[in-house]
């Protein structure tokens, strides 16, 4: 049962997120800002990490430079979750260390196969 | 010299100016097309989320109960979402909040705005209906499937249509421009395309565009013409009335926000100009405001459209246009229809009036009789003209009689004397009547001289008797339907009775007549007739004019 961390601020997402992956027998942790998202990637040792862009105190370009910087968390794949569709978004998501991206509203099929792609290859 | 370089200087400045206001003028018209097409897509924008909006409710006032308790909160959290995202859309997408960004020049923070603020609306609505839908083999939820699609697909178009706004921004406006010509253009082939389908209808018409973006103008105009459309374009309002001036248009399509003269002011002029009252006018702006509607109907607009058009609206709004102009068309040729007849029946109004009478009749809707001193009134009858009728058919006669009257007629007009109506084979008429004459019954007797002659040459062995009097009348118009110019009164009754006791072929004239041509004319006494009420009278037989005076001044050629 794979240990899903997800990084996002706003309730509704985090609800829809949450409920949808329960349903597919993930297990489900929720961050709320950047520096949770840090401590939670620590002390949970999640399998995936979906990571909103647009986060409180820390955002979530700085929290994926600290995981992937950490050698404990570094080998967490992170999906970059924002609504920033800007073309050159996916190289920025990239460079910032993120495995994959997703823009939002979410497409939950395409992440999921995305999440699975990460999952299995590891 | 130093002065002169000051002059090239100025003119340097100035030119940079032209430059420098032109460059402005390009990107105002970029912005204006840019807040053109996302004024257009608010209400495409709308479109789904109302639906959206809908559904939840719907669902929501229905029997909640039998669903899930998570079902009914997701509603709920969907519906207010829905609800935010359409305020969010009449906000950031408002005419008010996009002009004023138009003016700030800050687009891109409308952009910013969407992609932040309403992506994140809209993601709640387009997750949870698809999370649901993936449920729906709950037994409790089987029948809202087809409404979690609804929401789902609407959730999905809304997501389209943002990111066709959002990806708008990277397009440049000559793109832009071709979206919103391309709108257009599809919209009048459809309905130039129904109108070919409907009836025989023109199946081309000739538009005439006005716009003061070049770009605009070009893409209409090109594209609108291989469809086989006569298009004309305008750059400015001068422009266009001038157009307007020289050739035929069946629409006019006008912009409202142009430099100089703009869409109002030719507008205006079109309606206060006769020529080109009757063309219908479409106005086209971004300004979607009502003021502007109103005001445009008010100054006469056909109709109005914001740009760039709502396919549908415009088919409507051009069609209603197009077929009110040849409603129009149809009442103008028959008013023409009208005005012709009534021509005609004027002219047989005068065939059977004397034209003073007629105009009088026209502006009065009747002729007041009138009284008329010295009027010579004038008889004439055939003699034999009884029996020749009945050793002869009929349409024999009335083909020579009606010969005798043409020409008789004729020389009355000669004669300046007034044909006033035929009695069977007599014939009456009057000098001095309507035209005022020095002497009506020398006018007569020339007339009746010469009817006598004419009547000779038909050769049919009839002969006329002719009898003259004169004296006051009265005159006057009878009859409503069937008009008849009559002369009333004394004279004429005693005219008649000069003509009955006349000679064949000579003029008879009664001594009151006699009395006006005596000092001219050589006559016969004919003797005294009896005269109903008068006593005697003594008739006399024109033989002749004086030797000085038979080819007198006023002898008729």
């Amino acid at each position: 049962m794979p240990k899903i961390l997800i990084v996002e601020d706003n309730e509704l997402n985090i609800d829809m997120l949450s409920r949808r992956l329960k349903k597919r027998e993930f297990e489900v942790v929720i961050a709320e800002d950047g520096r949770q998202a840090c401590e939670l990637a620590k002390s949970e040792s999640p399998d995936l990490i979906l990571m909103d862009m647009h986060l409180p105190v820390m955002d979530g370009w700085e929290a994926t430079r600290q995981i992937k910087s950490d050698e404990q968390t570094g080998g967490i794949p992170i999906i970059a979750l924002t609504a920033d569709a800007m073309p050159g978004d996916r190289e920025k998501a990239i460079d910032a260390g993120c495995d994959d991206y997703e823009t939002k509203p979410i497409a939950f099929k395409q992440l999921l196969t995305k999440m699975e792609q990460l999952l299995s290859g590891d | 010299m130093g002065s002169e370089e000051r002059k090239t200087s100025a003119s340097e400045v100035s030119r940079e100016g032209q430059l420098l206001s032109e460059t402005n003028m390009e990107s105002d018209s970029d912005r204006h097309l840019r807040q053109a097409f996302l004024a257009s897509q608010r209400g495409e924008l709308l479109a789904p989320v109302h639906a959206i909006i809908e559904v939840c409710e719907r669902l929501l006032s229905g029997a909640v109960s039998q669903h899930p308790e998570e079902f009914v909160s997701d509603l709920q959290l969907m519906q207010s979402a829905g609800h935010d995202l359409q305020l969010l859309i009449d906000d950031i997408l408002s005419d008010s909040s996009l002009q004023l960004a138009s003016i700030e020049g800050d687009l891109d923070s409308i952009r910013s705005r969407m992609r932040h603020d309403m992506l994140n609306k809209l993601n709640p609505i387009i997750n949870y209906s698809e999370m649901w839908l993936e449920d729906a083999d709950d037994p409790s939820l089987e029948a809202v499937v087809p409404d979690l699609k609804m929401l789902y697909e609407c959730g999905k178009r809304s997501l389209e249509l943002i990111d066709r706004i959002l990806d708008s921004w990277d397009v440049d406006s000559i793109d832009l421009a071709e979206l919103n010509a391309g709108m257009v253009i599809d919209t009048v082939e459809r309905i130039f395309d129904d109108a070919s389908n409907d009836t025989s209808a023109a199946v081309t018409g000739r538009l005439l565009v006005v716009d003061d973006n070049q770009t605009n103008r070009e893409i209409l105009q090109r594209r609108l013409e291989t469809y086989g459309h006569s298009i004309s374009s305008a750059p400015d309002g001068l422009r266009a009335l001038q157009m307007l001036e020289q050739d035929d248009f069946d629409l006019v399509l006008l912009d409202i926000v142009m430099p100089e003269m703009d869409g109002f002011d030719v507008l205006q002029r079109m309606k206060s100009d006769e020529r080109l009252r009757d063309i219908p006018v479409i106005m086209i702006s971004a300004l979607n405001e009502m003021d502007v509607v109103v005001r445009c109907i008010e100054s006469g607009a056909e109709d109005y459209l914001p740009k760039p058009f709502n396919p549908v609206l415009l088919k409507a709004r051009i069609g209603a246009c197009l077929e009110k102009k040849a409603l129009h068309r149809r009442e103008l040729e028959y008013l023409k229809r009208i005005e012709q007849q009534k021509k005609r029946a004027d002219e047989l109004l005068h065939v059977i009036l004397p034209t003073e009478i007629v105009t009088e009749l026209k502006t009065t809707n009747a002729v007041i009789p009138r009284r008329y001193e010295n009027v010579a009134v004038l008889f004439a009858d055939l003699v034999n003209f009884t029996s020749y009728c009945d050793h002869n058919p009929a349409e024999e006669v009335v083909e020579r009689l009606q010969r005798l009257v043409v020409e008789w007629e004729e020389a009355a007009l000669r004669h300046q004397v007034e044909k006033i109506k035929t009695i069977g084979d007599s014939f009456m008429a009057a000098s001095g009547l309507l035209k005022r004459s020095e002497n009506p019954v020398l006018n007569c007797i020339r007339c009746g001289l010469e009817m006598i002659e004419i009547t000779q040459k038909l050769a049919t062995g009839w002969e006329l008797r002719v009898g003259i009097h004169c004296g006051p009348v009265v005159a006057g118009v009878l009859g409503q339907r069937q008009y008849l110019f009559d002369l009333w009164g004394d004279t004429v009754n005693t005219a008649s009775r000069v003509e009955s006791h006349g000679v064949p072929g000579a003029v008879a004239l009664s001594p009151l007549a006699w009395q006006q041509v005596k000092s001219i004319s050589v006559g016969t006494s004919l003797g005294a007739i009896p005269l109903k009420g008068k006593g005697m009278m003594t008739l006399y037989r024109f033989d002749g004019f004086n030797e000085t005076t038979a080819e007198g001044p006023n002898t008729a050629p």
